[in-house]
């Protein structure tokens, strides 16, 4: 837990780990994402768009308002082990990044409800994650 | 000699807890192949591991994964999500060139997503071209054969996945460990050849309950097919620690783990059919039986493994195949150390808690060989054949042999195997021969290779291929000068004697493995000499040093009779040992280290003369070092000695 926003995007940079921002609401997820945008921060809609900010210094965040789907989660769990494998299941093909950590700054915006939907759907993604920021 | 060896075991360099060579790479000795094309994009990249933190933790559950990966059986961790479960394994993959197939089955409700459907033909030009084509899923693409590729299928949350998910990857386990092929039902039943060889199953899972939403315990049935590890929860203590210094750099980032932490695989696995051939099997064998009963029993009264939510059971077909493959890969010429070892892989795995460890523990104490007090060890393959009876237990016990193969592992770096004493060495017979100075050392057949081999590739490529095979025998001439001069670090001999095989001015040398009687007193330092024996007073001679070989090897001769007789034996070759023998009990004795020389055995060949290869001299290279010296000449400068080797007959 670090004391301010701007603390905590300072420390995510280079991180083995996703980092996560919760948000107490849709609101104050709107704000965040315009913090981050300030910071030059790019919002990924999907994974294969997670996948070009990874392999090389950059800052990325995904912002997520209902449970999380399951690709991402696959992308949170896999993310600290040297290699990231999605399985698009719609062209049945597998889809890999090796992440390359320096420089780069993966965030996880999630509101509270959608962290708490997202745990009682089996994805602990708190025992995943690094480091987390809440106001 | 007993406070000698324990000072070398000090100093002698340890094993790599992981070592590599050029095709395999070993996990506190358990050797894997690395893959023939080891490249591509589900080949984990190396260099992302270059951090990876070798504590004690990580290297007993890559250790435990390899052991699972060398036999071919699946393999199944249950351990919380901090332990490094998936990035182990693909760290390992990233060492062997192998690829990795990943499934995370948590949410995943569609058999299909892992074994593959049809969809429409990306690539359909005309009506002719089909409409549909079968594109492969996540197992099936690691179920696949490629030449030259090794894949391993990680099937993440596996507790956490569907029932019908579960029945399908189950038909697959059977198919893959009968050497079946798959059918693919999935596929208008195409039918894909599989090998658990290039193939190796993984299931990851987090404990269930314990905090982990909908992750449901495993049925014991459908867990029996899996090698189940049970890792904990949580980092222990002692590797939190070790491991968060050695990311402050405080500590080395690959952590000295004890020589019993270790489990050498053997080169070559045995055949089924020579498992009655090792000394003990049937009586140890009983006494495994008894312990699969009363380990069974054990859980079934929940007496061990009562906290752990995931039931399981020792299986009464699973757990002797398993054993009995373990035996046949691992077999180190102790039953005993063998059989406990796969015990306490496939039994106490299984178990989470020290003091469940501690209980199960004491029952394979228990699976230990004792000989009988009058029969020989050595069983007979013909099963009819009685078995040879002796006045006295021949001095064979598994101490002996377990010495022998730590002593070697130490000067090897690598596993060798112990055949078993020769039923004439009673422990009367050891007693005579301590007494003329001798004691029993086994000299091992290593796979030197053939002239042919050592023609082709030159005596440097030929020795670097000696040290791909024993890590620790290393090339002299590739020591730094520190090295040279700690002669505690093993060395072959040096280039220069090689290469005198090379240009046919010696016989290449054989180790066929045999046993013998060497006298072991330390080779004194110049202007000192050698201890008064027995021995040197047989062979006739005031000293060892200021004779010339002809006289040595005349003395060794005419001696020979009495030298057997005072022994106890009726058979045996006397004679100085070769240059290599020389060289492998040097490096464990320590003889290099004095600036003297010793006589060899080893005839070299120079413009029509016959030569003996000297060995020994400490400032040269010590038990590296070699020359060659003229036989009938004494060397009056009290420089040059020699020892005498009983080798032993059947």
């Amino acid at each position: 837990m670090t004391n301010t926003f701007e603390d905590f995007l300072k420390y995510t940079s280079s991180q083995k780990e996703v980092s996560l921002a919760l948000a107490k609401d849709e609101a104050e997820l709107t704000e965040l994402i315009q913090a981050l945008e300030k910071h030059q921060f790019r919002q990924a809609v999907d994974y294969s768009d997670l996948f070009k900010h990874i392999t090389q210094p950059g800052k990325v965040f995904v912002a997520v308002k209902d449970a999380l789907p399951k690709d991402m989660y696959d992308f949170i769990v896999q993310y600290p082990t040297g290699q990231v494998e999605i399985y698009d299941k719609f062209n049945l093909k597998s889809k890999l990044v090796t992440p390359s950590y320096k420089d780069v700054s993966v965030i996880f915006l999630i509101t509270k409800a959608a962290l708490t939907k997202t745990q009682e759907s089996g994805f602990r993604i708190l025992e995943q994650v690094g480091i987390t920021y809440q106001s | 000699m007993e406070d000698r060896s324990m000072e070398r075991y000090e100093h002698n360099p340890r094993p790599e807890p992981v070592s590599e060579s050029h095709d395999t790479v070993a996990y506190l000795g358990v050797r894997l192949p690395k893959a023939q094309h080891g490249e591509g994009q589900f080949v984990p990249q190396r260099d992302k591991y270059v951090d990876y933190i070798e504590d004690k933790f990580s290297l007993g559950l890559e250790k435990d994964i390899a052991v699972s990966f060398l036999q071919g059986d699946p393999v199944l961790v249950e351990g919380g999500t901090s332990i490094g479960k998936t990035t182990t394994i693909r760290k390992m993959a990233s060492d062997l060139g192998w690829e990795v197939h990943y499934v995370n089955l948590n949410g995943a409700t569609d058999v299909e997503d892992l074994m593959g459907r049809y969809i429409p033909n990306p690539d359909r030009r005309t009506v002719e071209d089909p409409e549909y084509q079968f594109a492969d899923g996540k197992v099936t693409s690691g179920l696949r054969q490629e030449e030259g590729k090794i894949k391993v299928i990680i099937l993440d949350e596996y507790n956490a996945a569907a029932p019908n998910i579960l029945i399908r990857v189950h038909e697959v386990l059977d198919a893959l460990n009968r050497g079946e092929s798959v059918v693919l039902s999935e596929d208008a039943s195409e039918v894909v050849p599989v090998s658990k060889a290039t193939t190796k199953m993984v299931a990851l899972t987090n404990p269930p309950g314990k905090g982990y939403f909908g992750r449901e315990p495993l049925d014991p049935a459908q867990l029996r097919r899996w090698v189940y590890i049970k890792a904990p929860s949580d980092l222990p203590d002692d590797t939190f620690s070790y491991s968060t210094d050695a990311l402050f750099t405080l500590a080395s980032q690959m952590e000295e783990v004890p020589q019993e932490a270790f489990l050498m695989s053997r080169d070559t696995a045995l055949l089924p059919e020579q498992l009655q051939e090792i000394p003990g099997i049937e009586n140890i064998l009983g006494k495994y039986k008894e312990f699969h009963k009363a380990a069974k029993k054990l859980v079934k009264e929940r007496k061990v493994a009562a906290d752990q939510p995931q039931p399981f059971t020792y299986d009464d077909r699973m757990e002797p195949r398993r054993v009995r493959d373990f035996v046949l890969a691992f077999y180190n010429g102790d039953v005993t150390e063998t059989f406990q070892s796969a015990l306490r892989y496939y039994y106490s795995n299984k178990l989470e808690s020290d003091e469940d460890k501690a209980k199960l523990e004491e029952l394979i104490q228990y699976v230990e060989y004792v000989a009988p007090q009058n029969v020989s060890q050595r069983r007979s393959a013909d099963r009819n054949a009685t078995a040879p009876v002796s006045a006295e237990r021949p001095a064979a016990d598994p101490e002996s042999i377990r010495t022998e193969i730590n002593a070697w592992r130490r000067v090897l770096g690598a596993e060798v195997d112990i055949q078993p004493l020769p039923a004439s060495v009673t422990p009367e017979v050891r007693r005579n021969l301590e007494r003329m100075g001798m004691e029993l050392r086994f000299i091992p057949n290593l796979d030197l290779g053939t002239l042919d081999d050592l023609k082709r590739k030159g005596q440097e490529q030929f020795i670097d291929d000696l040290q791909r095979k024993y890590p620790n025998w290393r090339r002299y001439e590739t020591l730094s000068d520190s090295e040279r001069e700690d002669h505690s670090v093993t060395r072959n001999l040096e280039q220069w004697f090689w290469e005198l095989a090379k240009e046919d001015r010696m016989d290449f040398p054989t180790m066929p493995g045999n046993w013998v009687a060497v006298e072991t007193m330390p080779k004194p330092s110049w202007g000192e000499h050698y201890a008064p024996s027995r021995l040197t007073e047989k062979l006739g001679f005031e000293d060892r040093f200021n004779v010339t070989w002809n006289d040595a090897n005349e003395a060794m001769n005419r001696s020979k009779r009495d030298i057997l007789s005072e022994a106890g034996l009726r058979s045996g070759d006397v004679r100085m040992l070769n240059a290599v023998e020389w060289n492998l009990l040097a490096n464990r004795e320590g003889w290099g280290q004095t600036n003297t020389y010793e006589w060899t055995n080893t005839e070299a060949r120079a413009a029509g003369d016959s030569l003996r290869v000297v060995v020994g001299y400490s400032d040269g290279g010590g038990a590296a070092y070699a020359d060659w010296g003229s036989p009938g000449y004494s060397y009056d400068d009290g420089s040059l000695g020699f020892r005498v080797a009983v080798v032993l007959g059947p």
